[in-house]
C-alpha cells in the first residue's frame, strides 16, 4: 500500500514537473503579438498588405507565381512547394486546422481546397466574424477548375477542345481577384492556356497511344482513372487513358489485366523519387510483361515534385507527357517546357484570348 | 451453437463409447471431407476459367501462367491461414484466436513500410535487381518474424509459453506496430507509400512475388501442416487441464512451443504472399468444427481444404465482379481486394460466434 502511494506521488510529481519544465514553443516568430515586431519581418517589409495562409500546394504554387510568396505566413501539411528557407509554420490539413496557431499568425487571407462539404465550420465562423477572408475552392477536377482558382474571370478551356469541358469550379473570386492581382493572374492564365494550346496543336494529328498512368509500382499497380486533371493533360499531350471509363479514381490492376489492357506507354507518376536509370530494376516487373509499352521501352518514371500538383505547372506536365509519348516532337516541345511562364515563348505561339 | 475447444474436449467422454458408432462416424467424416474437396476442386476450376481479363480457359500461355500462379498462391495462403488458426486456437485455448492476433500482420506491415520508404527515396535496393525484386516480400517477412520473436520472448513464464501472456503480448505488440505505421504514414503524407500500405492492408493476392519465394513459402506451409498433423493427438489431449494433459504424457512446454512456432511461421508466409487477409484463420476452423467435430486430425485437414477453397472462391468472385462490371456497365473498376470478400463473409460468422459469449457475461 505504501509502495503504491509512493508510486502515485512520484507519478504526480513527474507529471507536474514535466508540465512546468518546458513551455510549448511559440507558434512562430512571425506570429508575434507585437505589431512592431511584425514590421521588422521580411514578409512584412516586401508585401505588408497581406498575410496569406494556404492549405494546398496548388494554392502555394499560384501565390508564388503571382509574386506574393513573401506574404505567405503559413501553409498546410504536406506542402512540398512551400519555400523551405522560410521555415513557415504548418497549420494542419483543411479538415483539421490548427486554429489557435492560425489565429496567432493574424492572417488576412486564408485559401484552401476542400471537398464538397466546404471548409470546417469553425474556420467559416472565424471568417464570418472578420478574423480573416476565407476562400475555399472545390478540389480541381479539370484544368478549368485550376485556372478558375487563379483567375475567376471567365474560362477558356472550350478552345482547348478536350473531352472534359464541364466547369465545376467555385463560385467565388479567384486568387488574382482576392489579392488585387487581376492583370497578373489573367496574364498567367493566358500564358498557361497558350502553352497548352500549342502542345495540343502539335499533337492533334498524331496517333493517340494508350497510356497507363500509375501512382505506384507496387503490384497490383494503382492507376489514375479517367476524369482527372492528369487525364485531361494526357489528352492534350496526344495520348488516351488506357483505363478507359473507370468507375473509381484509382483502380488497381493485376498482371492479367495489364496484359489484356496492353498499354502502349506507361508513366509512373512518383514525385521526388530517384531518377530513372537504364534498365531500372524498379521497372523490371512491368518491363517483363508482354505488352507494347515494354516492347518499345516506353515505361517511364516521372519524378518531378509537381507532377501530381494541379497548379501553374500544368503546361509542364502536359509537355513532359507529350515528349515521352511523341519523342519526335521533343525539339518543338523543349521551348515550352523550359521557358519560364513569366517569359514569352521564343517562337510565335497560336494566339488565344481569354473568354472574359 | 458452435463447438468451442475450451469447453468441448475432442477426447471421448469415457472408454465405454459404443464401438459400433466409430465406423459410422468415420464414414461421415470421409463424406464431408470429400464434399469439401469437391468444393475446392470446383473453386479451382472456376478460378482457371474466370480471369481478370476475360472468361474462358486461356489459350495464351502467359495468361494461363498468371492464373496458375494466382491459384497456387491462393491455395497456399488459404491452407496456411486456416491451419495456423487451428494451431493458435489450440495453443491459446481460445476459440476467437486467429493468425494475426499475435501482431504478425502489423509487424509485416511495418517491415513493408520501411522497405517501401527505402525504395521510394533511395536506390539502396534498386541498385541491385535481385535485392529489389525480393525487397517487399522480405520486408514483410522480417517484420512478421521480428514480431513473432518479441511475442515469444515476452510471453514465457518460467521457460514455458503462457497462453494468456501470449495473447496479451500479441494484442499489445499489434497496437504498437499499428501506431508506428500510423505515425510513419502521417509523417510521409497522403500520397505514395500511404496509398501502398492502405492497399496492402486490404489483402491482395500478389502474383509478382518471385517464384522462388512462392515455392519456399508453400514448402514451409506443407511442412508446417504435416508437423501439426503429427501433433494432432497431443493437441486433443492438451484441451484438457494442464495437469491432466501432463499426466497423460503430453510435454506441454514442447507442444506449446511447436504450436507457436508453426502457427506463426504459417501466418508469416501467408501475410508475405497476400497481405493480412482477415477471418479465414478464424472462421474456417469453426466451420469445420461444426461439421466434423473437435478432433484435431480431421479439424486440420478439413480446415486446410476449407481455407484454400474460401480464398480461391474469394479471388474468383473478385475477378468475376470486375469482368461483369466491365462488360455490363463499360466501367473499369480494377481488381477488388479479396480481403473484402473474406471479411464480408467472415464478419457475420464472427458475430455469431461472439454473441453467446456476450450473453453469458451479461447473465
Amino acid at each position: 500500500m505504501t509502495k503504491q502511494l509512493h508510486f502515485i506521488l512520484l507519478l504526480s510529481l513527474s507529471l507536474l514537473l514535466s508540465a512546468c519544465s518546458k513551455q510549448p514553443p511559440a507558434p512562430d516568430q512571425n506570429a508575434s503579438a507585437d505589431p512592431s515586431a511584425q514590421q521588422s519581418e521580411p514578409a512584412q517589409s516586401s508585401s505588408p498588405k497581406y498575410r496569406i495562409v494556404t492549405f494546398a500546394p496548388t494554392l502555394t504554387d499560384i501565390i508564388q507565381n503571382l509574386g506574393l510568396i513573401d506574404s505567405l505566413v503559413g501553409v498546410g501539411e504536406y506542402d512540398m512547394l512551400a519555400p523551405k528557407d522560410k521555415n513557415l509554420p504548418v497549420l494542419g490539413t483543411f479538415i483539421n486546422v490548427d486554429t489557435e496557431r492560425l489565429l496567432s499568425l493574424k492572417p488576412t487571407h486564408v485559401f484552401m481546397l476542400t471537398g464538397k462539404d466546404g471548409p470546417p465550420t469553425n474556420i467559416e465562423q472565424l471568417a464570418n466574424a472578420g478574423a480573416f477572408k476565407l476562400f475555399a475552392y472545390d478540389y480541381p477536377a479539370t484544368i478549368d477548375d485550376v485556372l478558375q482558382i487563379l483567375d475567376s474571370n471567365g474560362t477558356s478551356l472550350a478552345k482547348l477542345n478536350t473531352s472534359a469541358k464541364t466547369f465545376i469550379g467555385p463560385n467565388i473570386p479567384g486568387i488574382g481577384q482576392a489579392l488585387d492581382r487581376v492583370d497578373q493572374s489573367t496574364q498567367l492564365k493566358t500564358a498557361v492556356l497558350t502553352r497548352l494550346h500549342k502542345i495540343m496543336q502539335l499533337t492533334k494529328d498524331l496517333p493517340k497511344p494508350r497510356v497507363l498512368m500509375l501512382f505506384s509500382l507496387k503490384e497490383p499497380v494503382m492507376a489514375s482513372g479517367t476524369g482527372s486533371v492528369n487525364d485531361q493533360l494526357l489528352e492534350i499531350a496526344g495520348g488516351a487513358n488506357a483505363t478507359g471509363d473507370s468507375a473509381v479514381s484509382a483502380p488497381t490492376f493485376d498482371r492479367e489485366s495489364l496484359v489484356s489492357m496492353a498499354p502502349d506507354v506507361i508513366f509512373a507518376l512518383l514525385p521526388d523519387v530517384p531518377a530513372q536509370k537504364q534498365n531500372d530494376p524498379r521497372l523490371a516487373n512491368l518491363a517483363s510483361l508482354p505488352i507494347p509499352a515494354a516492347k518499345h521501352d516506353s515505361i517511364f518514371i516521372l519524378n518531378s515534385p509537381t507532377i501530381l500538383v494541379p497548379g501553374i505547372n500544368l503546361y509542364q506536365t502536359a509537355a513532359t507527357f507529350a515528349v515521352k509519348i511523341h519523342p519526335e516532337l521533343t525539339d518543338k516541345l523543349n521551348p515550352i517546357l523550359n521557358t519560364p511562364i513569366t517569359e514569352p515563348l521564343p517562337e510565335d505561339a497560336p494566339e488565344l484570348q481569354s473568354e472574359n | 451453437m458452435p463447438h468451442q475447444p475450451t469447453t468441448t474436449s475432442p477426447l471421448p467422454a469415457s472408454s465405454s463409447e459404443d464401438p459400433q458408432k466409430a465406423p459410422k462416424r468415420l464414414s461421415r467424416v470421409l463424406v464431408i471431407l470429400c464434399f469439401l474437396t469437391l468444393l475446392l476442386g470446383l473453386a479451382t476450376l472456376l478460378r482457371l476459367y474466370i480471369g481478370t481479363s476475360d472468361f474462358g480457359f486461356p489459350q495464351d500461355n502467359y495468361i494461363l501462367n498468371i492464373r496458375l500462379t494466382r491459384l497456387f498462391i491462393g491455395l497456399t495462403v488459404g491452407i496456411a491461414l486456416a491451419v495456423s488458426g487451428v494451431g493458435l486456437q489450440a495453443l491459446l485455448r481460445n476459440p476467437l484466436a486467429e493468425p494475426y492476433i499475435l501482431g504478425l500482420s502489423t509487424g509485416a506491415g511495418l517491415g513493408l513500410f520501411i522497405v517501401l520508404y527505402i525504395n521510394r527515396y533511395t536506390t539502396i535496393f534498386a541498385d541491385n535487381q535481385f535485392l529489389y525484386v525480393f525487397s517487399n516480400s522480405l520486408g514483410a517477412l522480417i517484420g512478421a518474424s521480428a514480431s513473432m520473436f518479441i511475442v515469444y520472448l515476452a510471453s514465457r513464464r518460467r521457460g514455458i509459453i503462457d497462453p494468456l501472456g501470449l495473447l496479451l503480448t500479441g494484442v499489445v505488440l499489434s497496437t504498437i506496430n499499428g501506431a508506428l505505421i500510423m505515425l510513419a504514414n502521417y509523417i510521409n503524407g497522403p500520397a505514395g507509400i500511404r496509398a501502398d500500405i492502405a492497399q496492402w492492408m486490404m489483402g491482395f493476392i500478389n502474383e509478382s512475388v518471385p517464384n522462388s519465394l512462392i515455392i519456399t513459402a508453400s514448402t514451409i506451409c506443407l511442412l508446417g501442416f504435416i508437423i501439426l498433423l503429427t501433433f494432432a493427438r497431443h493437441m486433443d489431449i492438451a484441451t484438457l487441464s494442464s495437469i491432466e494433459a501432463q499426466a497423460l504424457g503430453v510435454n506441454l512446454k514442447f507442444l506449446r512451443f511447436i504450436l507457436f512456432l508453426v502457427s506463426s511461421i504459417l501466418a508469416a508466409c501467408a501475410v508475405t504472399l497476400a497481405g493480412p487477409i482477415a477471418f479465414v484463420g478464424l472462421i474456417c476452423p469453426h466451420i469445420v468444427r461444426m461439421l466434423l467435430g473437435p478432433k484435431h486430425l480431421t479439424l486440420l485437414i478439413g480446415s486446410a481444404i476449407t481455407g484454400a477453397a474460401l480464398i480461391v472462391a474469394a479471388d474468383t468472385f473478385s475477378a468475376f465482379l470486375k469482368i461483369q462490371i466491365e462488360n455490363n456497365f463499360s466501367y473499369n473498376i480494377g481488381l477488388l481486394p479479396i480481403g473484402i470478400f473474406t471479411a464480408l463473409l467472415g464478419g457475420p460468422i464472427f458475430l455469431y460466434i461472439l454473441h453467446p459469449h456476450l450473453g453469458a457475461s451479461d447473465a
